[in-house]
């Protein structure tokens, strides 16, 4: 091989390169009711999102789903910096009025479909004895709870400690607050901590079954969020995007939110 | 003249290297001048750039001390299972930080070591002595490699020479070995220092991530972007390209001063 063959392939393959490149961003967001559609989600949606995703895909050959999760403040900085996704499904409806007034949202599509329920999780066997809201306020309590800014349950934490009027008292037990949900569970498995806030599907899901417990909140002393779906304004593919948010609030979809511990809003 | 293989060989590397600057500097251009000084000043960033200076620092001191004599030993001494012990110290290089954090989070947690721990009033877990040992262990291994490579190329004739001289080991150690292994040192200082300041998953578990209490620089970036706080979280994000520019090229220019020194 004599150096001009070296020359060529190279210059063929950072031809390739650029070329892959550049059609990567060209060829998404066809307008058809086929083709790509991008969903931007709540980390705390994952495991029904994917699955809906899956069974939308099989029923809509053609359509292929991209999901990005993000706590909710990712998913702002997303419509944000970007301005290419179709459909979003925020952890908690209020967000969609901050990206209304934004005008990121097409008004009249956003839709509630599940409710997002804060619970105690404490270790398994719960050594500590915790049973409501009062006993995280107790002396040698050690609790971890969602960032208070960057999380939805952490959010809902600070609420509903206020409703109880338990705030102070538990607040000076917080050992951490951490800015991702996952690691809650990841401190109390590992004895780190005796209790967390977390959301009720999290502490359902098959990773913590048999690992830690779950206690109840009083609805009345909770701070329950919901989790909605809307179209933005930047969508390149309505009709498979309505598809799509139609699917995952029709009574099929709403059985898949079900099987992953969350419960429908019309129940 | 210079022949087609060399031209297309450097048109590679400038071409794919040019890209690289794009991307990196792309990162200067979004934060407004006002939001990126309003970011700097923020009590947050200044706090986050603290914790992270002085955690790294520390971090590194530690490192250097356990590394030099561990370095020094697979290097010039054989042991018992000393193979398993380069292997062992190679692995944290190959998997990915998050692991050593969890496998940090489970040794602290409710065991016996992590109880004897808390018996002694030692707390790791969500403090900054956590984001001091994560930075620890995930620096630890890139610091023996290199000191390692520094020791193999002194020529133990030097040592030998000492010691025939009458000299003891640790003398030979001080006054031959270290001197010709300065640069290696420093430069493996240099590169743990920015494997320090831009440890992230690791910190994150076993500090905890909280809001100004060990919220570190690439911690800072991930909070911030999940707030929607584009220009706080690029303005860390252009502090830890600077430092990471200062490092490296405190490490070029002193490594080609000394190539000259030694030609």
């Amino acid at each position: 091989m004599d150096s001009k063959q070296v020359a060529v392939i190279a210059i063929i393959l950072i031809l390739v390169v650029v070329a892959g490149l550049y059609a990567s961003g060209l060829l998404t967001g066809g307008n058809s009711a086929q083709g790509n559609i991008t969903v931007l989600a709540g980390a705390g949606t994952m495991s029904a999102m994917n699955e809906l995703k899956t069974s939308f895909e099989k029923q809509n050959p053609g359509t292929t789903v991209n999901i990005q999760y993000g706590n909710s403040g990712e998913l702002f900085a997303a419509l944000q910096t970007q301005k290419t996704a179709d459909v979003i499904v925020p952890g908690d409806l209020t967000f969609m009025d901050n990206a209304k007034n934004k005008g990121y949202i097409i008004n009249d599509t956003v839709k509630p479909i599940v409710y997002h329920i804060p619970v105690i999780a404490v270790q398994k066997g719960n050594p500590k004895n915790i049973t409501s809201v009062t006993d995280l306020g107790k002396s040698g309590i050690k609790v971890a709870l969602g960032d208070t800014n960057a999380t939805a349950v952490g959010k809902e934490s600070i609420k509903l400690l206020n409703k109880t009027g338990e705030l102070t008292a538990v607040q000076s037990n917080v050992v951490v607050y951490a800015p991702t949900v996952n690691q809650l569970l990841t401190y109390l498995t590992s004895g780190q901590v005796d209790a967390a806030i977390v959301t009720e599907d999290i502490a359902n899901t098959s990773a913590a079954q048999g690992k830690i417990d779950v206690i109840q909140i009083p609805q009345d002393q909770n701070a329950i969020a919901t989790i909605g779906v809307g179209l933005t304004s930047f969508t390149q593919n309505k009709d498979a995007a309505t598809k799509f948010e139609n699917y995952i609030t029709s009574s099929e979809g709403l059985s898949i939110w079900e099987k992953h511990g969350f419960k429908p809003v019309n129940q | 003249m210079k022949s087609k293989f060399e031209i297309t060989f450097i048109s590679i590397s400038f071409i794919f290297t040019s890209f690289l600057f794009v991307i990196i500097g792309s990162i200067f251009l979004i934060p407004s001048p006002q939001g990126f000084i309003e970011s700097l000043f923020s009590d947050e960033m200044l706090t986050a750039l603290k914790l992270t200076l002085s955690t790294s620092i520390l971090a590194v001191v530690l490192v250097m001390l356990v590394a030099v004599p561990t370095a020094y030993s697979i290097s010039r001494y054989s042991f018992p299972l000393k193979s398993i012990v380069k292997s062992i110290l190679d692995l944290p290089m190959a998997f990915p930080e998050i692991v050593l954090g969890i496998a940090l989070l489970m040794l602290f947690g409710n065991n016996l070591f992590g109880n004897l721990l808390r018996s002694l009033g030692i707390d790791i877990v969500f403090t900054t002595t956590g984001i001091i040992v994560a930075q620890f262990f995930v620096a630890f291994p890139y610091a023996v490699k290199i000191i390692y490579s520094t020791f193999s190329y002194i020529n133990p004739r030097y040592e030998l020479v000492s010691r025939s001289l009458g000299y003891g080991e640790f003398e030979t150690f001080k006054n031959i070995t270290l001197p010709l292994a300065k640069n290696g040192i420093f430069a493996s200082s240099v590169v743990t220092l920015a494997r320090c300041i831009g440890t992230f998953a690791a910190v994150l578990l076993v500090g905890g991530g909280t809001y100004l209490k060990t919220e570190t620089l690439p911690i800072a970036i991930y909070f911030n972007l999940s707030l929607g706080n584009i220009d706080m979280a690029i303005t860390a994000g252009i502090i830890l390209v600077l430092i990471s520019f200062v490092a490296i090229f405190t490490l070029e220019k002193y490594s080609n001063e000394n190539i000259k020194g030694m030609n």
